[in-house]
């Protein structure tokens, strides 16, 4: 059932990878994956995408590029059933006490995991993928900035 | 344990409406279970986005994905609502289903495998419901005939009119359903969860 594929390895390696692999790569987490499938006439789109960005500039970049998916999910005849996405933000603090005081250090950006879910009709399940994978793209690009 | 099935299409606002309600069941409850509520929810996708969102609201939530509940899904439900009675008899069940899903399905299939009855609470978007009536008419028409209670929600987005011609095609699929109209952005008039709560005694 689960169709995802294993893109965005930052290493390569000379084995097959598949379901159930133990290496290393396949082990750590994917940046971004996009998958599609049919449920009757509903095209169901599930995606993830990882990061270290602030929260606020995240938020604010997530709902434009929202906004503007859906507009181009209109200008393919498509519409929508839902189209969500949460983001679960962990931020880490760290405390630490050698002789009689804490030191407190927080990192400078939180890690947030972009979870989105579509349920497009009328839309073909490839310009579905498309558009949704452009859209965390493009928000990837502009947090990298 | 009571079960409700809480169902309507895609964006209706149901899990919007879930929070309210599960919140005036949770005070209400008089049973001594450490969780008087528990809240199933049903996604066709891989993965959650309500689920999160009612776990952080503090409720204990069980998660069904990657499949539709009243389908690909049906043996599952079962053993899940057996495994929540059994681990927590909470007082409440409440099934939040996909908006794909065909809620009397989900109650038959309760009722065949495991003798359990639950009411229906179907969420109807008010907003929308012209420009979905035809193409998704199957499904709507499915959603609705099954219902015990259907709340017309986004009542805020409509005018009278508009809000009649909806009750009166709900009533077309179901005659002499009781249909309640409800805005989820603000505080719903507590009797309408108490009229789900008697519903479901």
């Amino acid at each position: 059932m689960n169709t995802e594929n294993h893109e965005e390895h930052h290493h390569h390696h000379h084995h097959p990878h598949g379901d159930g692999c133990g290496c290393e790569v396949c082990g750590e987490k994917e940046k971004l994956s996009v998958t599609v499938h049919l449920q009757d006439a509903a095209v169901v789109v599930s995606a993830h995408y990882h990061v270290t960005a602030d929260r606020q500039e995240l938020s604010a970049l997530l709902t434009v590029n929202m906004e503007s998916t859906a507009a181009k999910i209109d200008a393919v005849g498509g519409f929508i059933g839902h189209f969500k996405a949460s983001m679960e933000v962990q931020t880490v603090e760290v405390f630490s006490l050698t002789d009689r005081e804490v030191h407190r250090k927080k990192g400078n950006g939180s890690e947030i995991k972009v979870t989105v879910a579509a349920i497009l009709f009328a839309i073909k399940e490839t310009d579905a993928e498309r558009l949704i994978r452009t859209m965390l793209e493009d928000i990837d690009k502009k947090v990298r900035k | 344990m009571k079960i409700l099935i809480l169902g309507g299409f895609l964006g209706s606002g149901k899990t919007t409406l879930l929070l309210q309600m599960a919140r005036d069941m949770a005070e209400h409850s008089t049973s001594e279970s450490e969780h008087k509520v528990i809240i199933l929810e049903n996604e066709v996708g891989q993965d959650g986005i309500d689920d999160k969102l009612l776990g952080s609201s503090g409720f204990q939530v069980s998660s069904l994905f990657n499949g539709c509940i009243c389908c690909t899904l049906s043996g599952e439900i079962i053993g899940a609502v057996v495994d929540i009675e059994k681990k927590y008899n909470p007082e409440w069940l409440i099934i939040e289903t996909t908006g794909l899903a065909y809620p009397g399905l989900i109650r038959r299939n309760l009722q065949e495998a495991i003798g359990k009855d639950a009411f229906i609470c179907t969420i109807v978007d008010v907003s929308r419901w012209k420009r979905f009536l035809i193409p998704m008419h199957e499904l709507l028409k499915g959603q609705v005939e099954c219902a015990d209670l259907v709340l017309l929600n986004k009542a805020d987005l409509v005018d009278a009119e508009v809000m009649d011609k909806v009750e009166s095609d709900v009533h077309q699929f179901r005659e002499g359903v009781p249909c309640i109209r409800t805005s989820g952005l603000a505080a719903v008039d507590p009797d309408i969860w108490q009229k789900i709560r008697e519903g479901c005694a």
